[in-house]
């Protein structure tokens, strides 16, 4: 007990410090977010443009992130920071086309959930059933999302505190969820924000840390370009990971770039964030600064796998070649310096937490406002009480799912991105943009998306010879806009009365 | 490394500077005053 109070006192003191912040900031804002629904789910959009900035680029950027991309360029070189180059378009796209329309038409719909402003918008005698079915969308593809992420973090913690990884689980899990149930909106928000001031710090950090290591800028690309550990291919990489495309495809990288950077334009818990946002002035502040944001930290974060390469031995490097999640946390335990691994932990737990909190939202409010007060209508405080004791059943489920995951933290991510991509796309940029979309145009997209998406992972992609590489989002999301596009025309008498639009579009 | 693989680390840069430049300019079309958050069903 006591060696192993010396070996991880500091980490355990940061992340003991963290956790206190968090219970203390939570607490503060449970207060105002237990007043009413407008308050726990959207923080009476009162939210300053500087926080739901951070707040988006922290729910973002998760573990997935920091942990399973990180590792990933350890195999495939610097060639991956293309992916994060994709996602910063897609974050630009995000606020320049969706943000201020979707705060704009939530306010004038009253909306304050996505698949409640499905219903509203495309309000016909069928729009609650695509409210229903967006919220079940919601719930599949959140469960593979949040396992991939708690498995990262529980990764993490094995490696970095000897935890056993179910305990590491639990803790991530269970302490998100109690802090999520206790500040609503609210409390997520500004603790998002002051997440991702420190993962900035932290994706900062992880970079440097192998210079220093190995003596500076010029030691290290005399090591990169001569490495002897073997690439994925089982040959020495020699100067592989310094030269485009020699450890992975193209298409590789075009299919993990779309698939979770199309997150930014389609998944709820981002959407939502636009709805909190306070005034014109402070959405224009976002629209700068979140792409800032996340361009400077994946530009660091990207590079990182590559860089541990000259911190590791060939036998350890023949170990992350097959789990390249482990990169980040055997990185720290190498560099074995215990305050900076403390601070790391923080960052990365803030990685985690930050979109493990939005989630658990998304799918409590989803569960009792979209699909649950369906049938049964509630009161203000009983849709609170009932919204988080949801949270607390999805988040039960979520654990027993992380005990064994079905598949790596990267490949979790981005298939519940690619759900999201190809299901709510067309139906919420349709909505903001084209009157003549319709209540069937935007079922159909969703039914057609989901069944692509799931018919091409499950059944086709890895059972069908050299569709490996072509990854779901693709195929889904082309068929998903196709569908929206089609039906809506086929069925234009369907679309709302003029007057109802003359609303949603501000006429 | 060679001039692929640097192009993503430059041209982040360059697509940040463009945007932030892009959205001094725009109009946003954005009600400043608070709504009331009456909910609506």
């Amino acid at each position: 007990m006591t060696e192993y109070l010396q070996q991880h006192g500091s980490t355990l003191l940061c992340i003991t410090l963290y956790v206190g912040v968090i219970i203390y900031l939570n607490q503060w804002f449970g207060k105002i977010a237990a007043r009413n629904v407008n308050a726990y789910y959207l923080a009476e959009r009162k939210i300053p443009g500087w926080v739901v900035s951070l707040a988006f680029f922290s729910t973002f950027i998760s573990t997935s992130t920091y942990i399973g991309q990180a590792g990933e360029s350890f195999r495939f070189g610097f060639s991956w920071v293309y992916v994060g180059l994709i996602w910063v378009l897609f974050c630009i796209i995000s606020w320049l086309f969706l943000g201020p329309r979707m705060r704009a038409q939530s306010v004038r719909l009253k909306s304050v959930t996505v698949p409640d402003y499905f219903h509203l918008r495309y309000q016909s005698d069928l729009s609650r059933v695509i409210r229903v079915l967006s919220s079940l969308i919601i719930l599949f593809a959140t469960m593979w999302y949040m396992t991939g992420i708690a498995k990262g973090g529980a990764n993490l913690l094995s490696v970095v505190l000897e935890m056993p990884y179910w305990l590491g689980a639990f803790f991530l899990i269970f302490f998100t969820c109690a802090y999520t149930v206790i500040g609503g909106m609210y409390g997520v928000m500004w603790t998002d924000a002051v997440q991702g001031i420190l993962m900035l710090i932290v994706a900062a950090m992880m970079v440097v840390i192998p210079f220093v290591y190995v003596g500076g800028w010029d030691p290290m690309f005399e090591k990169l370009s001569n490495l002897s550990h073997p690439g994925p291919n089982g040959e020495p990489l020699g100067n592989d990971l310094l030269e485009f495309g020699k450890t992975t495809t193209f298409a590789y990288i075009l299919a993990i770039g779309f698939s979770i950077g199309m997150k930014q334009i389609s998944d709820p818990k981002l959407i939502i964030r636009f709805y909190s946002i306070k005034n014109k002035k402070d959405m224009r502040f976002a629209m700068i600064w979140t792409p800032i944001f996340l361009g400077l930290s994946l530009l660091a974060v990207m590079s990182v796998g590559a860089l541990v390469h000259t911190m590791v031995t060939p036998e350890q490097a023949i170990g992350l070649m097959e789990d390249s999640d482990e990169t980040v946390g055997l990185m720290f335990k190498i560099f074995d310096n215990p305050l900076l691994t403390g601070i790391a932990m923080m960052g990365l737990f803030a990685a985690g937490m930050s979109s493990l909190a939005s989630v658990t939202l998304i799918a409590g409010t989803s569960i009792v406002k979209d699909i649950w007060q369906m049938w049964k209508p509630m009161t203000d405080r009983a849709t609170v009480l009932n919204t988080k004791f949801s949270m607390v059943a999805y988040c039960i489920v979520v654990y027993l799912f992380t005990l064994d995951p079905p598949a790596g933290v990267v490949e979790m991510s981005s298939f519940a991105g690619s759900v999201f991509a190809a299901s709510f796309f067309p139906t919420i940029f349709g909505g903001l943009y084209f009157r003549w979309g319709t209540d069937l145009g935007a079922l159909a997209s969703m039914i057609a998306g989901m069944i692509v998406n799931s018919v091409w992972r499950f059944g086709i992609r890895f059972s069908v010879p050299g569709m490996e590489n072509i990854h779901e989002v693709f195929p889904a999301f082309a068929i998903s806009l196709l569908v929206y596009v089609i039906v809506s025309k086929m069925t234009a008498k369907r679309k709302p009365d003029e007057k109802h639009l003359d609303v949603v579009f501000g006429k | 490394m060679d001039a692929y693989t640097l192009f993503p680390y430059w041209f982040i840069i360059v697509l940040l500077i463009v945007n932030a430049i892009a959205v001094g300019r725009i109009e946003i079309d954005i009600e400043d005053e608070h709504p009331s958050n009456e909910q609506h069903d």
